[in-house]
């Protein structure tokens, strides 16, 4: 496997493969949504609109033809095909061009829902696009891909560090109580196997310390390959947790996306 | 108004924070009513507007509704922070996030006055402590006027 994965263009091929397949995903979430929602639907882009009002109005102008239902549909449906033609092998000319078009497609739907429709996983797209885009442009230079797959480990490596490291400083996190506090909080009905756990406080203090320590340590990652490895691992199973827990699925994609990214950059390091 | 002000947050995905689930104080929640008129919606009690749901291991990869609520949570808190953030109550019914809020509401009323030509609604926005400590009690951030829909 490290045959490939220290290699910086096909780490960034691979992600941007990978991050097609999930931006397709999300783009048929859109879809459902969209069609569930009718004409006067719950989030109407009338509302939203109050958003661009700082934008100059021949630009507030096209924002409010872009986003009006059926042109934002078509809009989907292009950055639909745009990812499945990065997917096939004959299109590599058109990779550079292909990966803007990914960024600006996925740009202009994020800033729909007031610059985030999923928190911190349009976020973690945003930062693998601009990487994919910033690398295509340059195509076949090894030295932007490897500052394209830095620039993701290291924001990676941020995502978790610094959800750690604010939480660590609460005596409310360190006790379990404030694990116990979000678990009520979830878009899903508590199953009797989550209440009982919310119930055990050395359950909960146990799981806490142990996703605490996993964020707090991850940086120390990209110094060995194997340890990388089993840091992805078990960050896998904690997206996977967030998925079960909070319904966080984009959450869980998009994190793992991004993880040969940070896989390379280990390789890198001990190359150097 | 500092409600007008966000046309900053279109920004904010090029600088992420990545600070998750590190609020620990009151969450807010969102609760409607609906009657058939308006002395009838005092004795209405209060509906959450994010119904809980079941989880199915196909929203692993599919999860439209799921994505949809924890976005209606998001813009819930949205909404909380402006009110929190003071401006008065004529301002703020001038703020994006208050006619986002409304609209989500009246989309939901919608659902139950199926049958009926004209019905008033009004809604809450309420603070519960995320921990249980010293007994602490719910508060009412917000409860707005009430509302003819048709």
């Amino acid at each position: 496997m490290e045959l490939y994965f220290d290699r910086p263009l096909f780490v960034i091929r691979f992600i941007q493969m990978a991050l097609s397949l999930v931006l397709m995903l999300q783009t048929f979430e859109f879809f459902q949504l969209l069609s569930d929602m009718g004409p006067t639907e719950k989030f109407a882009w009338k509302n939203f609109r109050g958003d661009f009002l700082a934008f100059p109005k021949p630009v507030l102008a096209i924002f409010d033809f872009i986003y009006r239902e059926p042109v934002f549909k078509i809009l989907l449906v292009l950055r639909f095909a745009v990812c499945a033609l990065t997917l096939i092998p004959s299109t590599l000319g058109l990779l550079p061009g292909l990966a803007f078009a990914q960024l600006i497609f996925s740009l202009i739907i994020i800033w729909r829902w007031r610059g985030a429709f999923n928190g911190g996983s349009d976020f973690m797209s945003l930062v693998l696009l601009m990487a994919v885009a910033a690398s295509m442009l340059f195509f076949r230079n090894v030295f932007v891909a490897k500052a394209a797959i830095w620039y993701v480990a290291v924001q990676v490596s941020l995502s978790y560090f610094m959800a750690g490291a604010a939480k660590v400083q609460r005596a409310d996190w360190l006790s379990g109580q404030a694990l116990k506090g979000f678990l009520k909080t979830s878009i899903y009905a508590e199953p009797i196997w989550l209440r009982k756990l919310a119930m055990n406080s050395l359950c909960l203090k146990l799981a806490t310390w142990g996703f605490l320590f996993f964020e707090i340590l991850f940086p120390f990652s990209l110094l060995k390959p194997h340890w990388c490895l089993g840091f992805l691992f078990v960050g896998a199973l904690f997206h996977l947790s967030n998925f079960i827990i909070f319904g966080l699925n984009r959450f869980f994609w998009i994190w793992l996306v991004a993880y040969p990214a940070v896989y390379c950059s280990s390789l890198l390091l001990l190359r150097h | 108004m500092k409600a007008d002000s966000t046309s900053i947050q279109l920004w904010r995905g090029f600088f992420p924070s990545w600070k998750f689930f590190d609020e620990i104080g009151f969450v807010p929640s969102l609760h409607f009513r609906v009657a058939a008129s308006e002395n009838e919606i005092q004795l209405k009690a209060w509906d959450p507007v994010i119904q809980k749901i079941r989880r199915r291991w196909l929203d692993l990869f599919f999860n439209p509704h799921g994505n949809a609520l924890l976005f209606t949570d998001t813009l819930v808190r949205q909404f909380a922070d402006d009110i929190q953030a003071g401006d008065s109550p004529e301002q703020l019914e001038h703020a994006v996030s208050f006619k986002i809020i409304y609209n989500l509401v009246l989309q939901e009323v919608k659902k139950y006055t199926v049958i009926e030509p004209q019905f008033y609604f009004q809604f809450k926005v309420v603070m519960t402590p995320l921990l249980n400590e010293n007994n602490k009690a719910s508060e009412d951030l917000l409860i707005s006027s009430i509302y003819r829909g048709a």
